[in-house]
């Protein structure tokens, strides 16, 4: 390994800018390829910071600063004309959705009345429905058979003539009709 | 004056104060003034329509300068422009020194500083880029880069390092 490798980073630090390391200029002193490698490092370095700061040199025109506010406000102008304000726009889309829930619940009221009329008409006709043959099938005796007797009364009494009340005069009367 | 009518007139203020500033940001990462300028011009017309969501408005010039820097990378990344870079900077520089020897040899020193701050690695990049704005310190740079001061000076003083390493593993 050669000697001067270890002061190869200190050099090189020192040629940036930073303080030199303890013994360096010690060796330096004494030592030519370093110096000489210094003073390379040296002249790199500022070329290197040269070109740095020239990345940046260019300079703007000096009109820039108008032509910018200009063209900006005329960005800003079409931009206002072709995009309306965020509220206008979330205004207008809230007035929609309102509208569209308005007709949407509207409609469906509608329909379930509807609905329930048409359901209710039905059932009217079905329970008001009589098939021909009921009025023939109808038994003479529904109306006695719809009451109650009561306790230890019998309705009816057979004897060689056929049926005949006893006790009330409503069934015998239906009797009668039949 | 109506709000409106101030308002304009101070955007048109810190148009000038700060205009300077992004194209020099936008040149540097760019190398090409036309592309610095257009992108001076949309930073500002972003900051225009973002003005009312700036909190600090005493922060507008590093954020107006940061905006410009993004811009600068986003045109840099997807154009890939800096293939045909302007070298007006190069001719102004040369210039001052006159002859045609320099000029070459300062030309081909900074061709070859472009292409090594290329190869660095992308943190160290920008901080050398941004180094290049004169009107940027170390705090400023912190700003747009976001990032702690003592990380920039850290961050530069390796890229200086690598580039000047770079330049005297080769005779110059």
């Amino acid at each position: 390994m050669n000697p001067c490798d270890r002061w190869r980073n200190g050099i090189a630090e020192y040629a940036l800018g930073s303080p030199a390391e303890p013994g360096l200029a010690e060796h330096l002193a004494k030592c030519l390829a370093c110096s000489a490698a210094l003073a390379k490092m040296q002249s790199a370095a500022r070329a290197m910071d040269d070109g740095i700061r020239q990345m940046a040199a260019a300079e703007p025109d000096a009109n820039d600063a108008a032509r910018i506010v200009a063209q900006v406000r005329s960005q800003a102008e079409q931009a206002r004309w072709w995009q309306p304000p965020g509220r206008t726009v979330a205004a207008a889309f809230a007035v929609v959705i309102f509208l569209a829930a308005s007709l949407g619940v509207m409609w469906r009221v509608h329909s379930q009345r509807e609905n329930a009329e048409v359901a209710l008409s039905m059932a009217t006709r079905i329970s008001s429905w009589k098939s021909p043959t009921q009025e023939l099938l109808r038994s003479p005796y529904e109306s006695v058979l719809s009451g109650t007797p009561r306790l230890g009364e019998g309705f009816y009494q057979l004897d060689a003539s056929g049926l005949k009340r006893k006790n009330s005069a409503a069934p015998a009367k239906e009797m009668q009709k039949q | 004056m109506g709000d409106e009518a101030q308002s304009a007139v101070e955007f048109e203020q810190r148009v000038r104060e700060c205009h300077r500033l992004v194209f020099h940001v936008a040149y540097a990462v760019l190398s090409d003034r036309a592309d610095a300028e257009e992108v001076v011009q949309d930073a500002f017309f972003r900051a225009y329509r973002k003005l009312s969501g700036l909190r600090e408005p005493q922060k507008f010039r590093s954020w107006v300068a940061r905006m410009g820097y993004r811009l600068a990378l986003n045109r840099r990344r997807t154009a890939m422009r800096s293939l045909r870079r302007d070298s007006s900077w190069q001719e102004m520089s040369a210039g001052a020194h006159g002859n045609v020897e320099s000029i070459v040899a300062q030309r081909e020193v900074q061709r070859r500083l472009r292409e090594e701050i290329d190869r660095l690695p992308k943190k160290l990049r920008m901080v050398v880029i941004l180094s290049a704005v004169e009107e940027l310190d170390t705090r400023d740079i912190a700003g747009v880069l976001r990032i702690p001061e003592g990380t920039v000076r850290s961050r530069l003083h390796l890229a200086r390092k690598s580039l000047l390493k770079a330049f005297t593993d080769e005779p110059l």
